[in-house]
């Protein structure tokens, strides 16, 4: 019952989020319109979504839940990069582990799905301008992105992953935000408790 | 989110996959702009308009990104804060109002081991630790004044054994050696009065006191001085009385460093030997390690 509701609640007439206002006058619009509103194509995305979601969810639960396991090490990393105010580093650094586990948290049960995207998105983008910042000043840090960070010896920086990887991550992000819909949300368990009320 | 909002609406009535045609995205498209007056604007929208609508649907719709916003905005809240208040109970400052151990005297040995104690207590626990080291100085901020009590009343020795294995991570290049070197001069100097070495270690462990890692600054031997003149006269030595100034010429001098070595090298072996390399804060009770996680370890030793 569920998963027939949720296919309708999921199902758009169009792709609505990519580019609302004109539609469906060109015949290269009308193409891409059909080919995402065909069902098959969709029916993929919605795994895909799924995938990346789950993904995310897992990285962001993952670095959280280290950085929240050792307040110390994630307060040195957080100042390493020296981008904070002194009074700014404490509280940034107490409360950051505990955003990433919620926007997991979002991320895992599909809850308010965009939402939780554009916030992952949002630390991913602070994180990629914090090392880029890091590796742009010469210092010699560790990212701090699963735990750990602080100085390294000189020739010990890797940035260049740290940003590939963290790029990857936003991209991930961002697709999410396009396209929440995806298989297993509460989004769509609610949207569907609503239907039904109706 | 306006936008996964006429996202949804429609195709709750839209029939998917049959009907479908060239028209259909403007055809479509009408009505969803209609209910959108309706539902969006209160005096705008006719009773008619209204009737449009497919009855709750779009009601529904709004109020489902209401419940689903409000939801996920309550679970970063709760998380957030949850996780905050976790935090600080997890860093509670034990017997906080104690103090230093304004009893204790300490004695160094050849290996520079400092031991802090009132009397000869039976138990005793070792401390590894670097004066630059930022765990250390949570375990002094959390645990001090509760080591500084058991102390004072004659139940545990601590066994101090410094190390300067951070050098590399402070301003100066040197700072873990030369504070390390001053608790020394200030031990073997004016060990023997009460509470001065005891107010020295904890003064520089001190939030705004102990320099940051990887900070380009730290404690010039200048700043060191003054703070072991200043652990002096608080225990009630003058200034200018010969212990004070001994003590504080041998760490301009920097009389201690080759102390400071040979601590470190009797350090990692020990350490080599039970974590498996230097690292710090280690605390070490009869050969075995201990977790500070635990907040009853001092009792535990204490007995």
């Amino acid at each position: 019952m569920v998963s027939r509701y949720s296919d309708q609640v999921e199902s758009s007439p169009r792709p609505v989020t990519s580019t609302p206002g004109e539609h469906g006058s060109t015949a290269a619009q009308d193409d891409q319109y059909e080919g995402a509103a065909s069902p098959g194509r969709r029916r993929l995305w919605s795994w895909l979504s799924l995938a990346v979601r789950l993904g995310l969810a897992g990285v962001l639960g993952w670095s959280g839940a280290v950085k929240a396991g050792d307040p110390v090490a994630t307060e040195t990393a957080v100042r390493a990069y020296s981008l904070l105010p002194d009074g700014l580093v404490s509280p940034a650094a107490a409360a950051l582990p505990w955003l990433e586990i919620a926007v997991a948290l979002l991320l895992l049960v599909g809850l308010a799905t965009r939402l939780a995207a554009v916030l992952a998105a949002v630390l991913m983008v602070v994180f990629i301008i914090g090392v880029a910042s890091a590796a742009a000043r010469g210092l010699s840090i560790d990212c701090g992105c699963f735990g750990g960070g602080g100085a390294v010896a000189a020739g010990q920086t890797r940035y260049t992953e740290e940003i590939v990887r963290d790029v990857v991550f936003l991209l991930m992000a961002i697709s999410l935000a396009w396209r929440p819909q995806s298989r297993f949300t509460l989004d769509g368990a609610i949207g569907n408790a609503q239907v039904r009320q109706a | 989110m306006a936008q996964e909002d006429r996202n949804q609406r429609p195709s709750g009535k839209t029939p998917v996959g049959k009907g479908r045609s060239g028209t259909s995205p403007k055809t479509s498209r009408v009505p969803t702009e209609a209910q959108r007056t309706a539902v969006g604007s209160g005096p705008k929208g006719s009773a008619r308009q209204r009737q449009s609508v497919a009855p709750g649907s779009s009601g529904g719709n709004n109020r489902t990104q209401l419940i689903i916003w409000g939801a996920a905005i309550a679970v970063i809240v709760a998380v957030i804060v949850v996780g905050i208040v976790w935090n600080i109970s997890n860093n509670k400052v034990e017997n906080a109002g104690y103090g230093t151990a304004a009893k204790s005297t300490v004695t160094m040995d050849a290996n520079g081991i400092i031991t802090m104690s009132v009397g000869a207590p039976t138990a005793s626990f070792d401390v590894y630790e670097d004066p630059l080291c930022p765990y250390c100085a949570d375990f002094e901020r959390k645990y001090g004044q509760q080591i500084a009590q058991a102390v004072d009343d004659g139940k545990v020795a601590v066994n101090y054994h410094l190390l300067n294995f951070l050098d590399q991570g402070s301003g100066s290049g040197d700072y873990s050696s030369r504070a390390t070197g001053a608790m020394m001069c200030a031990a073997t100097n004016i060990g023997s009065t009460p509470g001065a070495w005891a107010s020295l270690h904890s003064k520089l462990y001190e939030d705004g006191v102990q320099p940051t890692e990887n900070s380009v600054s730290d404690m010039t031997n200048e700043q060191l001085a003054q703070y072991v003149t200043g652990a002096a006269t608080g225990a009630g030595l003058a200034p200018d009385a010969a212990p004070v100034t001994a003590a504080v010429s041998c760490v301009n001098s920097g009389a201690m460093l080759p102390t400071v070595t040979t601590a470190y090298n009797v350090s990692a072996a020990t350490l080599t030997q039970l974590v498996g390399g230097v690292r710090s804060p280690v605390i070490v009770s009869n050969g075995a390690l201990v977790d500070p996680g635990q907040t009853t370890w001092l009792s535990t030793i204490t007995g």
